[in-house]
């Protein structure tokens, strides 16, 4: 019985494996979410320094959540919600929903509000019942996408003027072939913006109804700077309209050591949130018990923005603030060149293992 | 980059298998190669973690499923009536189908579990333990859908049909 099938697993004819037009593509997908690292922090630091208070609270569901108010216009969340969206739109959801993302592309695990273009391999369970809103950023791929289809009379969208902005919704539908899959997308041509809403089969339709266009001097920002893991911000009033500009980079002096991946090493653990002196020098952990440590091979740092960022051989980011765990041990410092290091034979934290991010 | 030659050295590796199970697994030729290519690159992007991995092969196929899942869904949202047909020669995809077809219909008695665990077993040849790791089941699992779906296939008519030829 199974020569028969696998008779027919060899006729298939599964062509030539795309090996140069995939890992062209995986470049271009990581430059992307670099990008995307250095600009969802410089929103961050550009919204926080003028609303630290409201994104604090926003984030904290003890607290009241916060209603948007300018002269003229009022905009509270329903009880048990919070506006949560990207740019000017956003919806109403419920106060406990997590902002972590899906852990595989399209499926969060938990109710979620996320940027759309998160995602990961990880996950395998399709969930038993999760309702998300997917973000997708003007200029993004699957924005772009969903605003071309809401033209086209195939697609059905109904518009309707919401806050004075047109808003075209799609019907929420459900798949036959996936029971339980059921999406309905949102999208605001003018700005730029789309939403997909997705369920397992509940009822999102409270959700697609609750979009609202915040006025303008208004925008949502980030929870985090966690830049390869961004997640929705809630609306702040900044004053003026957010924008987006590239952040300005300058080289940081880094020392780093003969340690490769696969190269034995010491195994002490060390540990230390990475913090960035106004000395210029690049250190692990706070105050006095920070110390300077020589990377492995093939790491770099910058700033960007005024944010460091130290780049390992692989291209892997560590953003400032985030805590590391590493092995490694402390070793005679052989090196008379770096403003940072001690004193030549005096001992100095060398990593010798891959760097891993333990918490933010 | 040492990393790139191994991931260009697996990926062509592991190609036809992949593009196979995505067709035993419900898949057109064309979609199971779009779901294919989707994996390769889900696993470049990751590729460090993806050679971390205690087993590649069965993170890779673990990946391939998840496509294959979001593929799905994708699938139904896309699919939408064209005012007209591309102008657009393309090559004779006749084979293919009929190839599909038929591995659709000798598998149409088995349930997705089923299925699943006998495309990743017999065809993608994993183990048991990286079958039971692709699908987050227990060991035990994999052997009593094993045990079922063969069961199944012994009695499945379109499969018989197959192996005996058309009856006159």
């Amino acid at each position: 019985m199974t020569d028969t099938l696998r008779e027919l697993w060899d006729q298939i004819d599964a062509g030539l494996p795309p090996v140069g037009d995939v890992s062209r593509e995986g470049d271009r997908v990581r430059r992307r979410r670099r990008l995307g690292m250095v600009v969802g922090a410089a929103v961050t630091v550009a919204a926080v320094a003028g609303a630290t208070a409201v994104v604090t609270g926003a984030n904290d569901r003890s607290e009241p959540a916060p209603s948007v108010s300018t002269p003229g216009w009022v905009l509270d969340p329903p009880a048990g919600m919070r506006w949560a969206g990207i740019g000017r739109v956003v919806v109403a959801i419920p106060r406990d929903w997590s902002t972590d993302g899906p852990s595989c592309a399209d499926a969060p695990s938990v109710n979620s509000i996320y940027l759309g273009t998160n995602g990961g391999p990880d996950c395998l369970a399709t969930p038993e019942s999760v309702m998300s809103v997917a973000l997708f950023p003007a200029g993004s791929d699957e924005a772009v996408e969903l605003i071309d289809e809401s033209r086209k009379p195939s697609f059905s969208f109904t518009s309707a003027t919401v806050d004075g902005v047109e808003v075209l919704t799609s019907p929420g539908v459900c798949a036959t072939s996936m029971p339980g899959s059921c999406i309905q997308a949102i999208v605001v041509p003018t700005l730029g913006i789309a939403m997909r809403l997705g369920s397992t089969g509940e009822d999102f339709s409270a959700i697609a109804k609750s979009v609202r266009i915040l006025p303008e001097g208004w925008t949502t920002v980030p929870f985090t700077l966690d830049a390869a893991d961004p997640v929705p911000g809630t609306p702040i009033e900044v004053g003026v309209t957010a924008e987006v500009v590239e952040p300005v980079v300058r080289p940081v002096d880094l020392p780093t050591n003969e340690w490769e991946p696969g190269d034995q090493g010491l195994l002490a653990k060390l540990s230390g949130v990475l913090t960035f002196g106004d000395d210029g020098c690049v250190r692990l952990g706070e105050g006095p018990g920070a110390f300077v440590v020589v990377w492995p091979k093939g790491f770099r740092a910058e700033t960007r923005g005024g944010a460091l960022v130290v780049v390992d051989a692989d291209g892997r980011e560590y953003v400032e603030g985030t805590r590391l765990t590493m092995g490694g041990g402390f070793v005679p410092n052989r090196s008379s060149e770096g403003a940072c290091l001690p004193p030549r034979g005096a001992e100095v934290a060398s990593i010798q293992s891959e760097v891993e991010v333990t918490g933010e | 980059m040492a990393g790139d030659d191994d991931y260009a050295a697996y990926a062509s590796a592991r190609w036809p298998s992949l593009v196979r199970s995505a067709v035993f697994l419900g898949s057109s030729v064309e979609e199971a190669q779009d779901v294919a290519q989707t994996t390769l690159l889900r696993c470049y992007v990751a590729w460090k973690k993806v050679d971390r991995a205690r087993d590649r092969d069965a993170y890779v196929f673990r990946v391939l499923l998840n496509c294959l899942r979001d593929s799905r869904r994708r699938r139904w949202w896309g699919e939408r009536p064209t005012e007209r047909l591309p102008d657009a020669a393309s090559r004779d995809v006749t084979a293919d189908v009929d190839v599909a077809d038929a591995v659709h219909r000798a598998l149409s008695g088995l349930s997705k579990v089923n299925r699943d665990v006998v495309v990743l077993r017999y065809f993608a040849n994993l183990s048991e333990q990286q079958t039971a790791e692709v699908l987050g089941v227990a060991l035990g699992t994999v052997k009593s859908r094993l045990s079922r779906a063969l069961a199944q296939l012994a009695d499945d008519s379109h499969l018989l049909d197959l192996t005996e030829g058309p009856t006159s």
